[in-house]
Parts: C-alpha cells; structure tokens; sequence
C-alpha cells in the first residue's frame, strides 16, 4: 500500500460514531409515543389502546360504538387482556401511517373492491409488538386492522376490536 | 439353489470384466491425454459409489437387527444387480488407473476421484457411524453396524491407495480438506448440542426452565466427529498450503468468528435489555442464553485453531478473512443504524416504548461498528509495508464501496420520489424518514470506501507493460507461484516425486523476480531452484 496521508486521526471516526449512537439511544429512550388528535380515527385507536396499555379497561371498551359493545364492559375485556405491548400504526411491511391514511382516502373511490365501505367509515392498520424471549427475536409482531364510523362528532371503533373479546360476551 | 446363483453371477462379472478388458486394452497405452483419464475416474468413482451402496444395502438387509425389511427379497435382488453390473467396471477401471498413475502421476483425475470418494463414503461412514453410537447410548441395538462397517472398509481402502500413490496435481489436498470439512462440521455441531445440554442443565438447577437435553445424537456426533477431524486437518501436511486448504481455512475462520462475535452480542444484547428495557422475568428472558453460550464457545474455538493457520499464510489469505470480517461487520453496523434511527425518529409509535428494540440495535451496531474498525485497521496496517494495494482490498474498497452506493441510489430514487409526489399530488403522501435514512448510511459508507479505492488507485505506481510470456515449472508442489505472476505469464507445472522440490512462499517471490517476466523453465528441488531461458519462436505465443 502506497497510500500515506489518506486517513484523519484515528480517533475520529469511533468518537463520532459513539456521541451519533448515544444521541440516538439516549432519542429514543426518552421520547414516548406520539400524541394522535383524539378527533382522527387514528386518535380514537390510540386512545383504546393506550387505555388497554394502562389496564384502563372501562375506558377503552367505552370508544367502542354501542351497537357493537352491547352488554360488554371492562371486565370481559380484561379477561382477553394482552400481556405487555407497543403498538404502531401501519403494518409492520408498510411504511408507516401516513401512507395507511392515503389509502383510506382511496376507499369508496370508484372501481375500488372496498367501495362497499360508507363515507364515514374506515380502517386504522395497526402493527402490535409482544414481548418474548431475550436474544435478538425478543418481539413478534401481530398485523391489527381497526374499522370505525363516524357518528355524532367522533370516530367509534366497530366490529370486533382487537384483542377480540367481544363475540364472548354474555348475551350475544 | 442359492449357492449356483452365486456361481452364476460371479460368472457374469468374470465375463464382463473380461470383455471391457478386451475391447480397451489395445487402446489403453495411447491415451495420455488428462480429459481421457478423467472420464476414467468419474466412471470408477460411479462404480465404486453404486457398488459400494448395493453392498451397504445388501448387509443391512442380511443383518436387520431390530430394523423392518419391507420386502428383503427386492432388497436383495435391487442390490446384486447393482452389483452384478458396477463390479466390474470397479475392477477393471481400478486395476487400469492403478498402471496409469505409475506412468502419469500427476493426473488431475485421480485428485478428482478421491476428493468425490471422500465426500460419498466419509459422509455415509459418518452418518452410519453416528446413527450406530446414538443407537447404542440409547440402549437400543439396530442395523446400523452394517452401514459402518461397509463405508469404514470403502474409506480405509482409499485411505492405502492414497499412501501408495499420493495425488500431485495443484489440487492434491483437496481430499483432505474436504475431509477436513466433514470432521469439522460433524465436531462443532456435536459439540454445540453437547455444550448446550449441559449449559441447559446449569440454568435449569439455578432456576430456569427444565428441557428436553437428548445428549446422544450430540454425543455420538462429537465422538465420530472429532477424531476425523484430527486425522485430516490437525496431522501434518506435506507441503506449503495450496488454494484449497487457504481457502477452506479463510472462509471458516470467517464464519466461525462472525458466529462467535454473534453469539457474544446475543449475550450482551439480552443483559442490556434486561438492565435497561422492561423484560419478562430472568428466568424466560434468558431462555435461549445457553445456545449462544454454545455458539460461542464452540465458534470461538474453531476461530483459534484456524485463525493461527493464517499466521503462516500469505498475506493475501489474511487480508481476505480481515475484509471479510470487515465487511461483515460494517454491513452489520449500518443496518442496525437505520433501524436504530428510523425507530426514534418514526412518528408511527402510538402506544408503550420501544426500550427492547432500541437496546438490541445499539448493541448490535456498537459491535458491528468494532469489529470492522478493528479488523479494517487491522488489515491496513498488514499493507503499510507492501508497495501495491493488495486485491482484497481492491475488492473490499470498490466491490462493497459500488454495492453500498447502489442501495444509496436506489434510496434516492424513493426519496426523490415521494418529494415529488408530496409537491404534485398529495402534500402528506408517503414517509421519507425510512428512504432518506437508508440514503445517508448507505452513501456515506460508499463515499468512505470509494474515496479510499480512488485515492490508492492515483497513488499505485504505474503498471509495467508486459509481453505474454511462458513459463514451465518442475517441481513437486507450486504452491501458490501461480498467483504471484502477472497475469500476462502462461504457467505450466509439471510434477516430479522428490518431496524437497516444493514451492516456499519465499522461494516463490524469488522465482518471480529472477524469471523477470521472461519466457523460462525453472527446475525446483532440494538444492532451491534453478531458471534457463526457453527458446521459442514468436507465433507460438
């Protein structure tokens, strides 16, 4: 090798790719999640899981419409609660919230298979990561799809909501 | 009944070998050409394997144990006519390739032959071997015996051929390395399963969770393994390394420090998380703890005997394991900065934290980023006292400095397309942290590496222009001469038997140098060598 004056200190390179990783380690412990406005379908999703998170389970079953929540409460979904969570909106394939959110637009649009679904419904993709093991697969991940409607100046979660407890209740 | 069938087939093989005798023997001294002897050899080595299988299969149906025969009379029809007809093919085409290596012994046919019979039959010796001890420690008794006995006489038998007339060609060790491999991997296998067993015990009397250890297959794997291994790879070797065994000991010392260092990181990844992120409780947050022990262990072993192999080396076949590794690790250290980046800077995180996944990226990209500063500087310091850029570092610099720009280029496309999209359709259309994450990292690294290719390249003297020359080579092993001309050089080897006539690595550079680029023979035996300048007239080049 003829090349003599072709590297900065050595010191260099490992000092700033150490204070760049600690900038972003320290980032992204510290930063919790985003705050969603409660008025979106997005805000209504996070606020149903946040609830669940926080084992709020009268307060997450109470975003549910009440066609769809009949006789359910919080004790029949704490029965289905879910141990620890994250949860991200998209599909863990996709590239992230807003690209979902354009393709809801698309919904209804004529020549579209999904034109069934009424102007003030749609779908929020959510992506839930569960705890596991230690070692590099400590997460697995669970494809969520939430619908809701519109009615009365805000967005309830209908159907079946994720952790699906709803088919159980006494009644239905 | 049974025993005129036996006459009756032997006949048949008598028969047989008698007319292929007659019909090739009057050409058979005619034949010198090498592509002529290696169909020789790929027909034996047919033969043998097909004989060799049938007679496996014919001992296994004769000496069932406790094992079912569906249907031992198609067995052993399937098998005799097997056997009837490679016989005496195997007879014939082994007693005609014995005469030929006498007068040819530097056939690449018979290096050929011998590295497919090792792979076959010391495969089939192994897996026989290791079915019979993981049989016979669990207690039960089977027909496994037959197979070990058949392939160990097949492996013994080409195990004296060998010591009676060595292959010479280039390729020569390929048979042992090849044997090499199979030891190896039975060993480290056997020994991750056995290490992972009793690391497995170890958490289960401190607590953890009890499982299913199954030591035999693992036990019986390392009890086979092992020895082979020593007897192809650890015994000494007859010459300088040649290209098989340099490249067989580069790519596992690669592999197996790439799995250690793996390992290693698993381990301090699933600490960390523990210190710092919310886990499961210890006993199942360290449920996998005992495999990466294992790994490690056994990968950090196999990296020490090999790694100290490439101390003798030439430089070249360290600077590929060093680039290697280099590589490895900067590949590694920027996947995991995009993913550590584009998870604290995603907007898309509605509920809980993502600490796991964070710990697991950070750790992960400290020892990715290490071990390539490490092993790159390493490597370069190796270079100071050379004069040119060697060609690992030519591949490292421009290889992976092109592969990293273009995913940067790619990135760049997807950035500029959903800038584009965002101004002309829809302003909140598409996310451009993951493409312009991808396109920083990926840039950046190819800029670092294509900077120091072109700089290098500006500062190589300038190339010598050389007229294609001849050069032929008589000796018993070239070693790895042939890399060490230039390209314009036409080599030619031919092989002599006395042993002290092999090819140094330091003879090698002095060979170079005193050939001079010139057409020449060079004659290499215990007294060193010795060069005359050949006389050819100018078409024939």
């Amino acid at each position: 090798m003829t090349t003599t004056e072709r590297r900065a200190p050595g010191w260099l390179l490992p000092v700033a790719l150490g204070l760049v990783l600690v900038a972003l380690v320290t980032i992204a412990l510290t930063r919790g999640p985003v705050d969603l406005d409660p008025d979106t379908p997005e805000g209504t999703v996070q606020e149903y899981l946040l609830a669940i998170s926080d084992e709020r389970w009268d307060d997450a079953v109470a975003v549910i419409h009440d066609d769809w929540r009949g006789t359910c409460d919080g004790f029949d979904l704490q029965s289905f609660a879910p141990g620890d969570f994250s949860a991200e909106l998209g599909s863990s394939g996709g590239f992230g919230g807003s690209e979902l959110r354009e393709e809801f637009g698309a919904i209804g649009e004529p020549g579209s298979a999904e034109a069934t679904i009424p102007e003030n419904a749609t779908r929020v993709e959510v992506t839930i990561n569960h705890q596991n093991d230690g070692g590099f697969s400590n997460t697995w991940h669970e494809n969520v799809t939430f619908e809701l409607s519109f009615d009365g100046d805000f967005w309830w979660i209908v159907g079946d909501p994720w952790p699906y407890f709803i088919f159980s209740c006494p009644g239905r | 009944m049974g025993l005129v069938a036996i006459l009756l087939l032997l006949a048949v093989v008598l028969a047989v070998v008698i007319v292929i005798q007659r019909s090739m023997g009057s050409k058979e001294e005619a034949a010198t050409a090498s592509g002529a002897d290696i169909v020789a050899y790929l027909v034996l080595a047919i033969a043998m394997g097909v004989a060799g299988f049938a007679l496996a299969n014919l001992a296994s149906t004769a000496f069932p144990g406790e094992t079912f025969i569906f249907d031992p009379a198609e067995e052993v029809a399937t098998s005799l006519s097997a056997l009837v007809v490679s016989v005496p093919f195997l007879v014939y085409f082994w007693r005609r390739q014995v005469r030929r290596r006498v007068t040819y012994p530097g056939s690449a046919g018979w290096t050929l032959y011998l590295s497919l019979a090792e792979l076959v039959f010391l495969t089939a010796f192994v897996i026989s071997t290791v079915s019979f001890l993981d049989s016979l420690i669990a207690g039960d008794v089977t027909s496994a015996w037959t197979g070990v006995i058949v392939f160990g006489a097949i492996v013994a038998f080409h195990e004296f051929a060998v010591k009676d007339t060595p292959p010479l060609s280039d390729a020569g060790e390929l048979r042992r390395v090849l044997g090499s491999a199979i030891g190896l991997i039975t060993t480290t296998v056997g020994l991750i399963g056995v290490l992972t067993g009793l690391f497995g015990l170890g958490l289960e009397a401190i607590g953890g969770d009890p499982r299913d250890l199954g030591f035999e297959p693992w036990l019986a794997m390392l009890v086979v393994g092992a020895p082979i291994w020593w007897y192809r790879w650890l015994r000494p070797w007859d010459s300088q390394p040649g290209l098989p065994k340099l490249t067989w000991t580069v790519a596992v010392a690669t592999v197996s420090l790439a799995v250690s260092l793996g390992a290693a990181t698993s381990i301090v990844v699933m600490v960390s998380q523990y210190l710092v992120a919310d886990t499961p409780p210890a006993g199942q947050h360290f449920d996998s703890l005992h495999v990466a022990l294992s790994l490690f262990l056994a990968g950090i072993g196999v990296w020490f005997v090999h790694r100290r192999e490439l101390r003798t080396a030439p430089t070249d076949a360290y600077l590929v394991y060093a680039y290697a590794i280099a590589a490895i690790g900067l590949v590694t250290a920027i996947s995991m900065a995009i993913a550590l980046t584009i998870t604290t800077f995603s907007e898309t995180l509605i509920v809980g934290r993502s600490g796991t996944d964070v710990v697991t990226f950070a750790v992960v990209l400290v020892a990715g980023a290490a071990t390539w500063l490490v092993l790159e500087r390493r490597a370069t310091n190796k270079e100071v006292a050379d004069t040119r850029v060697s060609w690992p570092r030519r591949l490292y610099t421009l290889g992976l400095g092109a592969v990293l720009g273009l995913i940067a280029a790619g990135a760049l496309i997807t950035t500029i397309f959903v800038l584009l999209r965002r101004v002309l359709a829809d302003s909140q259309s598409g996310s451009l942290l993951e493409p312009s994450t991808v396109l920083v990292y990926t840039g950046l690294a190819s800029f670092y590496l294509l900077r120091f290719y072109a700089v290098e390249r500006a500062a190589a003297p300038p190339a010598d222009v050389v007229a294609p020359f001849h050069v032929t080579i008589i000796c018993s092993h070239p070693g790895m001469i042939a890399s060490r001309f230039p390209s314009q050089a036409k080599l030619r080897v031919l092989h002599h038997d006395d042993a002290a006539g092999a090819i140094t690595e330091e003879m090698a550079a002095a060979i170079v140098e005193a050939v001079g680029n010139r057409p020449s023979y060079v004659w290499v035996d215990g007294d060193g060598f010795r060069i005359a300048p050949m006389r050819m007239s100018t078409n024939s080049l």
